[in-house]
């Protein structure tokens, strides 16, 4: 799986995605996959009929693949959603917890 | 035949340079280092300021579990690195557990956070427990 490069996250490049949001062209979100490499990030335009139903469809691939989603609410503050938010700005899926 | 002759040293050659070029490209200590780093800013992304500050000056930050309200400190690891606190602070036993597959320790100590933060009886449920010392 990996980042599409939409012409949309192109222009993510010198922007952070609050600054692209507050421009109001585009309303950006973001899924954050976890990964070997860190992570891999998937940004979509939210007024993108089919972006959003790519995201909503990874969405869906990745928590049957057991990866929990979890959406940040505040500063150090985030929940547990399980089903696709396409309202959420950032979205981060880690894979399932196993004892060490 | 003197253009053959001249064209197969130099592709010789050409092959060379270019098998140098890429394998000094890839370097597997580097790649290693960016993803340490990937994660280290992905979790400071989503750590609250106090957590950002005390895993700066003490490459630790405490959580409180979302169902017993114990307070956990995640230290910088990716096993064995979460520790439960009684009330004066002091460290009780180790719990263990992680996300499945080889993550960088950035996003390991990141899902132990949102694992205590959101569904504490869920992580320990899973983890191994051991004495703290």
């Amino acid at each position: 799986m990996s980042g599409s490069n939409a012409p949309a996250e192109r222009s993510l490049l010198f922007c952070s995605l609050a600054q692209v949001n507050q421009l109001g062209v585009l309303r950006m979100a973001v899924q954050i996959v976890m990964d070997r490499t860190g992570d891999t990030r998937h940004t979509f335009d939210t007024r993108d009929r089919a972006a959003v139903e790519e995201a909503e469809k990874r969405f869906t691939e990745l928590t049957g693949m057991g990866f929990t989603a979890a959406v940040r609410t505040g500063p150090g503050h985030q929940r547990v959603v399980r089903s696709f938010d396409p309202a959420a700005e950032e979205t981060l899926f880690f894979p399932r917890l196993v004892g060490g | 035949m003197m253009e053959v002759d001249l064209q197969i040293p130099l592709l010789i050659a050409l092959a060379f340079i270019v098998f140098a070029l890429l394998r000094l490209s890839y370097t597997p200590g580097l790649e290693t280092s960016r993803s340490d780093t990937r994660g280290l800013e992905l979790l400071k992304d989503w750590l609250s300021p106090e957590q950002s500050i005390s895993y700066e000056q003490c490459r630790h930050f405490d959580v409180i579990g979302s169902d017993s309200g114990t307070v956990f400190r995640i230290h910088h690891g990716t096993q064995m690195n979460v520790m439960e606190l009684d009330n004066i602070g002091q460290p009780v036993c180790r719990w263990c557990f992680v996300p499945d597959g080889s993550l960088v320790a950035g996003d390991v100590m990141l899902t132990q956070k949102i694992a205590l933060e959101t569904n504490e009886r869920g992580a320990l449920a899973v983890a191994n427990r051991s004495l703290a010392h």
